[in-house]
């Protein structure tokens, strides 16, 4: 059995370090961009983007970074790739566009689509947001990514190269290699040289102009075409002036439009990227390599932008470790649900190690997720999923390892599990490691506050689980008296664990208002869902104590119990008062009323079934009691 | 009926039960009311209140004096020594906690005082706004170098109520009070005594803004001015020409607006500073450089999100800001609370108490009974 778990292990850690299959990382993924806030690494940034177009982190063969650059490079191979994702059919056939199974378009596809729908499109904008319907709000959002995408490809082409440059002569001026394309930086940066040539063709005729005199007419002809890009500044990958003031990074297209015109450490940063650009283009690694590392090297000393912590959020990137997480998850559920149809010992040791395996990179993915922000665990909502859901595994292991017979199995690797696809579901939004409002600044205590309600909800969800097996199991099998009554026990150990998270977090956080506005409670709705959950579960506690609840009440008041969790949790944001909404969807909202319904349609069968089925045995006399 | 039998009864944890039943009903709906009558309302009618009023009628338990049930259950808790034992007293202690949390509410609810200062860059304020109390302010301006105000609080504003004060050469009766209300023009023809503004307008009570957007408005018949001052004025907040009483001894101006409290020391706003995270328009921090001007020194600190000023029992934290003229003014949450430490020092009551009963208590209901669990 060890011997199987071992190779268990070793194989779940092979297929669990990222780029086994892919190609080796390349310092381009690692590049310092500012983008909503906060310095990113390219990748990121790219994936982003690619989620908000695509609806995937990544396309099939081609890597997030070289999607990016080939769209500032060569931007018609770039138009012909399908990255963007029409979910709805109806918006395909709104756009003109041909039917096809993943509804997969190209940006060529796209623009045709939306220039014969603009007039519908701009009357959309008009109309206020209540009074449009699911598929207008669709269409514009088409339409707000195409124009997204054109700024973040309008945004490279300054640098991207894209004039050849066949006079030697006027090659070794631009500092690049005859033959070669030069970057409409690098003619910018001799504007003062192209414009005499420039007069020195027009004093001639133009049958007298030579070669050079020709390219450099079209030169500038060409030039001025692209001076309409000049206002999209999207990739902020220019660093700010050491010792300079503020703290806005630059993008290449609003340095070489600025007054003050280029300094030196700009100047340098400029060139290197046109020739990162270059070198991509050239398919030349070895030297975009080296450029890469060279541009990391000169923005090192940027605030935000450690060169270690960008590679480690592009390592976070592509390891997806959650996802790692969750198939483990899954597998720990399913061989516990065969272990119950035989071979009983084997599987449910295998579902252990597997539940075991799965917490390695949730506990992981959670401690990176802190290196890169250099921030407490949970500051957001979607922090909040994951790190429940890690505390739910974490919590299951402990009591399998106590108990050895699947109960511990069955809470942790359900709740980790579904935690983990309603993480998936909030990640769909974006990128999930988002600054945060002033208010929710990092201070002590919010983040023991945070920390410590979010294992309580853990914590409560676990009790909850074991409240529905109590409910089965009573139901199910109502003969095994003695181990009814064992769950029975498990039932009010972890409500206690439970009760004792979610009080001192609640406490916590009126300490933490205290300490930020002066006031200790104020009824707010999160506070009051928070002790909501802390009166329930003390009802409950005081209930078995005084003898008015028997088990069966108690494990219904548990799964109600998760029902008050889920709506103190999310439910809140839908009042919409009070200082702690952040963000909410009608995704949500839905999946919050289909939950709420389940469980309570669980109480409300499971309930009357166990009531009619007294327990049986030794340890019935103390449960009739 | 004994004393300890008494004691007993109130001891039971089955009021604990009933109680907590009743407090998750209350906790439900004065949250789910907050969304048709705001925060502040659902507060004072569920919340801070003795008694649930259906119309004029008391119904009983308020979540104040479910509360207070629960407090008196816990100390009559205390009250019988027999139930002290030693294998529970992580129990005790949590219990304890719980006494002194509810103590300390108590305190904060009946002695604390809060409200808001606002100043403008550059200027000096010595005054605490209430956050909805108004009051009726009697301003004479006659001497340029200080103004002097008599001021008549929210309390004393009811219909039919005289208004006199040695220092204010009138009475004044209320006609009409409302916390919130509208202007409208005059549809009917003016009382022959009504001045300046009430003779085109009169007030009509709305009920109170779910948010804070209320707006307060007062009616009063002025007599015995001795000059040609009598009659009826109307006033409302916010008012950007107020009434000016012509009296025996000089002009008067009445103001309605948020009730001051004067402190022993005032604030001086040198600089308030914005920063928002770079390239966005959301907020990272926000900051007031202020100076403490107390017995004609000055002492400069700053006001951050997170980092209140404490000084002589007062605690000033950034809680909001204007904008707008190129200027900017801070706006502070000023509390004085005297219950302030009880959290503190029950949370941490509490959590060594639920340890030690947590410790010893759950490895025996969580492991099996083969791997030695409880029975």
């Amino acid at each position: 059995l060890n011997r199987l778990s071992c190779a268990l292990l070793a194989l779940s850690l092979m297929w669990m370090a990222p780029g086994t299959a892919a190609a080796a990382p390349r310092a381009v993924e690692n590049l310092p961009v500012q983008n909503e806030g906060r310095i990113k690494p390219l990748d990121t940034f790219a994936r982003v983007h690619l989620l908000a177009f695509y609806g995937k982190r990544s396309l099939r063969d081609v890597s997030p970074v070289d999607w990016l650059l080939e769209l500032g490079v060569a931007p018609e191979r770039a138009h012909e790739r399908a990255v963007f994702t029409l979910r709805n059919p109806e918006v395909v056939e709104a756009l003109g566009l041909p039917a096809r199974d993943r509804r997969h378009y190209s940006f060529d596809e796209i623009r045709v689509g939306l220039q014969e729908h603009l007039d519908e499109i701009s009357a959309i904008h008009r109309k206020p947001r209540e009074e449009t319907t699911l598929v207008e709000r669709q269409l514009s959002e088409v339409y707000t990514n195409a124009i997204r995408y054109l700024q973040i490809e309008r945004s490279w082409s300054c640098l991207a190269p894209r004039f050849p440059v066949d006079d030697p002569d006027l090659a070794g001026l631009l500092g690049v290699e005859p033959g070669r394309p030069a970057a409409y930086v690098h003619l910018m940066l001799h504007l003062d040289e192209i414009q005499e040539r420039l007069t020195a063709a027009n004093e001639k005729p133009e049958e007298e102009w030579t070669e050079a005199d020709h390219e450099v007419v079209h030169l500038a002809q060409e030039m001025r075409v692209l001076q309409a890009d000049s206002g999209s500044d999207v990739l902020r990958v220019i660093a700010p002036t050491p010792g300079g003031n503020g703290d806005e990074w630059h993008a290449p297209w609003s340095l070489l439009e600025s007054p003050h015109g280029l300094d030196a450490a700009d100047r340098e940063a400029m060139l290197r990227w046109a020739d990162l650009l270059a070198a991509w283009g050239a398919g030349d690694e070895v030297h975009e390599e080296r450029v890469a590392m060279e541009l990391s090297t000169s923005m090192a000393d940027a605030p935000h932008a450690d060169p270690r912590r960008l590679a480690i959020e592009s390592w976070y990137n592509r390891a997806d470790l959650f996802y790692k997480s969750l198939a483990f998850y899954v597998l720990s559920f399913l061989l516990l649900a065969f272990s119950w149809l035989g071979k009983q010992r084997l599987l449910r040791r295998l579902a252990f190690v597997a539940l075991l395996i799965g917490i390695v990179p949730h506990v992981g993915g959670m401690v990176l997720r802190m290196v890169i922000m250099g921030r407490p665990p949970v500051s957001t909502l979607y922090e909040s999923v994951i790190f429940v859901g890690m505390i739910g595994a974490i919590g299951g292991a402990w009591v399998e390892w106590a108990r050895r017979d699947g109960l511990g199995i069955f809470l942790g690797s359900v709740s980790g599990a579904v935690l983990h696809f309603l993480g998936i579901g909030y990640a769909a939004d974006g990128d999930t490691l988002g600054m945060l409002v002033a208010v929710l600044n990092s201070n002590f205590w919010l983040a023991t506050h945070v920390v410590t309600i979010t294992i309580g909800y853990g914590c409560s969800l676990v009790a909850g689980l074991a409240g529905h097996w109590y409910l089965v199991r009573r139901v199910g099998w109502p003969r095994e008296a003695a181990k009814l009554d064992d769950v029975a026990r498990n039932m009010r150990g972890l409500t206690l664990v439970a009760v004792f998270f979610t009080l001192f977090g609640t406490i916590l956080g009126g300490i933490w208002a205290d300490q930020s506005w002066g006031r200790f409670w104020g009824w707010d709705p999160k506070e009051n869902g928070a002790l909501l959950i802390v009166l329930w579960q003390l009802l409950l506690l005081h209930g078995v104590l005084t003898g008015m609840m028997r088990s069966v009440t108690f494990a219904a008041g548990l799964v109600f119990n998760n029902v008050i969790v889920a709506l103190a949790w999310f439910g809140v944001n839908l009042l919409n008062v009070g200082l702690h909404t952040y963000g909410f969807t009608e995704q949500i909202a839905w999946n919050l009323t289909i939950f709420c319904g389940v469980e309570m349609l669980f109480v409300l069968v499971m309930v009357p079934l166990a009531w009619r089925r007294a327990p049986q045995g030794r340890a019935a006399a103390g449960e009739r009691r | 009926l004994t004393p300890a039998r008494v004691v007993r009864a109130l001891a039971s944890a089955k009021i604990f039960v009933f109680c907590s039943a009743w407090l998750v009903a209350l906790v439900i709906v004065g949250t789910l009311a907050q969304a048709s009558i705001g925060l502040y309302q659902a507060q004072e009618r569920y919340f801070s209140s003795w008694f649930l009023w259906l119309g004029p009628v008391p119904l009983p338990l308020g979540g104040r004096l479910t509360l207070t049930i629960v407090f008196v259950n816990l100390l009559a808790m205390f009250l019988r020594p027999e139930t002290w034992r030693l294998d529970r007293i992580g129990l005790k202690v949590t219990h304890l906690g719980a006494l002194l949390l509810l103590f300390g509410g108590f305190l904060t609810a009946y002695f604390s005082r809060e409200g808001n200062m606002v100043i403008p860059e550059g200027e000096t304020t010595d005054y605490v706004s209430s956050y909805r109390d108004l009051e009726l302010a009697v301003i004479d301006s006659t001497d340029p170098a200080f103004d002097e105000v008599v001021a008549f609080p929210q309390g004393r504003l009811h219909r039919g109520r005289e208004l006199a004060d040695e220092a204010v050469p009138m009475e004044m009766e209320v006609l009409a009070f409302y916390r919130n209300c509208d202007t409208v023009r005059r549809s009917t023809p003016p009382d022959e005594d009504a001045r300046e503004f009430a003779r085109r307008f009169e007030l009509k009570g709305v009920p109170p803004d779910t948010e804070d957007g209320n707006r307060g408005g007062l009616t009063v018949r002025v007599s015995g001015t001795g000059g040609d001052g009598d009659g009826i004025y109307t006033i409302v907040e916010f008012m950007s020409s107020p009434p000016v009483v012509a009296t025996s001894q000089g002009p008067r101006t009445l103001i309605l607006r948020r009730a001051r409290n004067y402190l022993p020391f005032a604030l001086e706003l040198i600089d308030f500073e914005k920063q928002l995270h770079p390239g966005t328009q959301m907020a990272r921090s926000y900051q007031s450089v202020v100076n403490v001007v107390e017995d004609g020194t000055k002492r400069r600190t700053v006001i951050r999100m997170n980092e209140p000023l404490r000084h002589r029992g007062y605690t000033f934290y950034q809680s909001s800001f204007m904008e707008g003229g190129g200027s900017e003014t801070t706006v502070l949450a000023v509390v004085k609370n005297y219950g302030r430490v009880f959290p503190y020092v029950s949370s941490l009551v509490m959590c060594l108490g639920l340890l030690v009963h947590l410790v010893s208590m759950v490895p025996g209901l969580i492991a099996s009974p083969a791997r030695g669990g409880r029975r």
